[in-house]
């Protein structure tokens, strides 16, 4: 407690560069999962060699991940983002992908048929419609992201992780505990968050059953 | 220009990796407030036919009009805005309310709220569906109740056409002969030019003014039922229509087609049971009727219970 106290200034810091990295890797790995997806859906016979693509870039572990860019792109934020990112997308492309396919057909013809244009059917319908699997994706996103960005720390790109990894070098007790409560906590808080949001898309979506 | 609402010429359909086509150069005139009836077995091409004037499907060749304006020099979204849909799989948007699922094309057309309400109102009313559904969601509608909306929310930007593509064909017996019978009073009301797509002989006679028999991507014959009941121009449409008993033929002519028409009432109390309500009542029924002792006439009667003819053991014979 007296460790948290003496340094908040230095928790609050690594707190906000993590979660900043994790929500710049979700913006900008949504940005691109979206048209990947919406492209994959147009274009089936891609779909199954983009997903086996994407799930060995996943299992690739972080270390040999970030060794591998650090050549390339230097240390820093830099590498981070990219790898995260990268890991980010297999979750997102396969639940956006599963998201829309999980629309019933006949509701796609239907609006189709009946004259709304492509965009309108879009933020409409079919969004609405894929968002509670859609989030269920952004939820594994995120917590994974949160994890992995804590290993990121390792090639300066701030965040919790630092904490931990000076915890250990510096055999400080204090320093590895702390760095461990709030990257969990900050992991549990964000997927009870969107659980929550995403039960609530789904009641939306199946139509509120409003007695 | 006549009154043809939809003109097919010479249209062809064939889709990628078929061998043959599903619809093979037809010529198709459809009479502005007409119900036409699309009648075949599945793959026969009535489906296809249909779904090229919405441009679900393009054709491969050959053009269509829509009053007398070709569909592919319209926008297409403006050209389907003028057409109501209704398909089997009903298709309703389940995150949004019954009201809000009817208002769908009348936002689209930037309707005033006001306007889009009473539409709402009306509409539910001329399917049968109480106010109080407004605010519910399919999910808590029975298939027939949805398809119900399914029709209003087709109708809801007041289309000339509708297309409608086995609409009653997952919903079950009962359901689906009161949703006929109101399909008829609808299009008697409103004068909309409707294509019906069905697989069900029955469906296609009690509804059509006409009908289309289709097999192999091509029409075999486009008649009233009647005439296709006492002249089939092929085999095929004979084999279609033809029942294996006399008892069901009846069951697919109307009264009107076989009754006398009549101007002055006789004395309604002298009936008894012996009368039908609506022309469009099968001569089944009147069968019946005939069947009972102390009946030698029966008397067809409108909506008002205003006589319009009468029907009697020779006449019957004549159609059979």
């Amino acid at each position: 407690m007296d460790y948290a106290i003496k340094h908040y200034d230095q928790l609050l810091l690594l707190t906000v560069q993590h979660i900043f990295l994790t929500l710049a890797t979700l913006v900008i790995a949504l940005l691109i999962a979206l048209p990947v997806s919406l492209l994959l859906l147009r274009v089936q016979a891609f779909t199954i060699p983009v997903l086996a693509a994407l799930g060995l870039v996943y299992v690739v572990p972080s270390m040999a991940m970030f060794a591998f860019l650090v050549p390339l792109v230097g240390v820093g934020i830099t590498p981070a983002l990219i790898a995260l990112i990268a890991y980010s997308q297999l979750f997102l492309v396969r639940n956006l992908l599963a998201g829309f396919k999980s629309i019933n057909p006949s509701i796609i013809e239907a609006g189709r048929g009946m004259g709304l244009g492509s965009l309108r059917l879009f933020w409409r319908i079919e969004l609405p419609l894929a968002l509670p699997i859609i989030i269920g994706g952004i939820r594994l996103t995120i917590t994974t992201t949160i994890g992995i960005a804590t290993i990121a720390s390792w090639i300066n790109a701030g965040g919790l992780g630092v904490l931990l990894f000076d915890g250990l070098y510096q055999n400080n007790p204090a320093k590895i505990i702390w760095g461990a409560l709030l990257v969990s906590g900050m992991a549990i808080l964000s997927n009870q968050l969107l659980f929550r949001l995403e039960r609530k898309a789904l009641r939306r979506a199946k139509g509120e059953v409003s007695l | 220009m006549n009154q043809d609402a939809i003109v097919f010429n010479r249209v062809t359909k064939t889709f990628p990796k078929a061998a043959k086509p599903a619809v093979n150069e037809t010529n198709l005139r459809i009479e502005a407030g007409s119900f036409v009836t699309i009648l075949g077995a599945s793959g026969c091409g009535k489906t296809t036919l249909l779904k090229m004037i919405n441009r679900i499907h393009e054709p491969s060749s050959g053009n269509i009009l829509i009053n007398g304006q070709e569909i592919t020099k319209m926008p297409l979204n403006a050209l389907r805005i003028q057409i109501g849909y209704v398909i089997q799989g009903i298709g309703l948007f389940p995150h949004l309310s019954i009201e809000e699922n009817i208002a769908t094309i009348p936002k689209v057309l930037k309707w005033s709220p006001k306007r889009i309400e009473e539409r709402i109102d009306y509409l539910l009313d001329l399917v049968h569906l109480p106010q109080s559904f407004k605010k519910r969601y399919p999910a808590q509608l029975s298939g027939g109740q949805q398809q119900r909306v399914g029709l209003a929310r087709a109708m809801a930007g007041d289309p000339a056409i509708m297309l409608m593509d086995e609409p009653f064909g997952a919903i079950d017996a009962i359901t689906r002969e009161s949703l006929q019978d109101e399909m008829i009073q609808i299009q008697k009301k409103l004068n909309k030019t409707i294509l019906f797509v069905t697989h069900d002989v029955q469906e296609a006679m009690k509804l059509g003014d006409r009908i289309i028999v289709m097999n192999e991507g091509t029409i075999q014959q486009y008649d009233t039922p009647l005439e296709i009941l006492a002249r089939p121009a092929n085999e095929f449409v004979q084999k279609l229509v033809k029942s294996d008993n006399q008892f069901n033929q009846l069951d697919l002519i109307k009264a009107e087609d076989a009754m006398v028409p009549i101007d002055s009432a006789p004395n309604a109390s002298s009936w008894g049971e012996a009368r039908v309500t609506g022309r469009e009542s099968s001569l089944k029924s009147v069968l019946l009727l005939l069947l009972q002792p102390e009946v030698s006439v029966v008397w067809v009667v409108d909506e008002q219970d205003i006589p319009v003819g009468s029907i009697t053991w020779e006449q019957l014979k004549l159609k059979v």
